[in-house]
């Protein structure tokens, strides 16, 4: 589907492409789910597939998730400290975990690309 | 001097004479690096539990025992929204992490996660802990099992 000023959701600059957010899902590091597994739910809900049919690459292969989990949840990590982020390609996708807890998930904007380029 | 024997900041050149004994001592040490990354987290120590009672098991499986564990009911009982975001855990984390530490490997194709060289260690460690500290996990991981071979 094309729009002029496409989807709604932030754009943001990564690896010299815009990505444009396409979704999201909130994640409780306290709850029973991990993080990767919330990670791959919040992508299988964009491609419209079963969480298990996301297969290569695998998480692992992306992206130390466990890094991230205690960059943005760690218990070192002051409630009052500034916003963390981080950001990882994850197949076509990019991802974005932010410590106040959202997982983004982006696709490349392709016709802002170009826009860029003229 | 500089020669390849000098790896990870060690310099085993340093030592006026580096023995036998002391190397064996390193390598264990060493070692044991696989032993706490593949325990590091619940669902690997159960899986690695798993594994050594029988040493080959289809990711579904591996997430439908780890799921009557957490949620402590029969098989029977897990549902699908039970143990598809394990299985999704095991697929994208803890798996791969336990065949980049050679305790486990798995087969794309078939799903299926065989034992691997390190299991070994992990076993050894395993027993050691099992008596004490895990015993409730190591026991449920032993009786599932029986009951599945049953």
């Amino acid at each position: 589907m094309e729009t002029e000023d496409g989807p709604p959701g932030g754009v943001t600059r990564y690896d010299g492409d815009w990505w444009v957010q396409v979704g999201q899902r909130p994640y409780d590091s306290d709850g029973p789910k991990e993080l990767p597994t919330e990670i791959v739910y919040a992508v299988a809900a964009i491609r419209g597939i079963d969480p298990t049919k996301v297969t290569a690459p695998t998480l692992y292969d992306c992206a130390d998730v466990s890094a991230i989990e205690s960059v943005c949840f760690g218990q070192n990590r002051s409630s009052r400290g500034p916003l963390e982020s981080v950001r990882f390609r994850f197949g076509e996708f990019l991802v974005m975990v932010t410590s106040n807890g959202w997982i983004q998930i982006y696709e490349p904007n392709e016709s802002q690309r170009e826009r860029l380029a003229n | 001097m500089m020669n390849d024997d000098t790896r990870d900041g060690r310099t085993d050149t340093d030592s006026p004479s580096s023995s036998g004994s002391e190397s064996a001592i390193a390598e264990d040490i060493l070692e044991l690096d696989h032993v706490f990354a593949a325990l590091g987290h619940p669902r690997r120590r159960y899986l690695s539990y798993m594994q050594l009672t029988r040493t080959e098991w289809s990711l579904a499986e591996l997430a439908k025992q780890i799921a009557t564990w957490e949620y402590d009911c029969p098989e029977h009982a897990v549902e699908t929204e039970l143990w598809k975001p394990i299985y999704v855990s095991l697929y994208h984390a803890h798996v791969p992490r336990l065949v980049d530490e050679g305790v486990v490997a798995f087969d794309e194709e078939t799903e299926l996660v065989r034992a691997a060289e390190n299991l070994d260690q992990v076993r050894r460690a395993l027993e050691g802990i099992g008596t004490s500290i895990d015993a409730e996990q190591e026991s449920h991981a032993r009786r599932e099992n029986r009951d599945d071979g049953d």
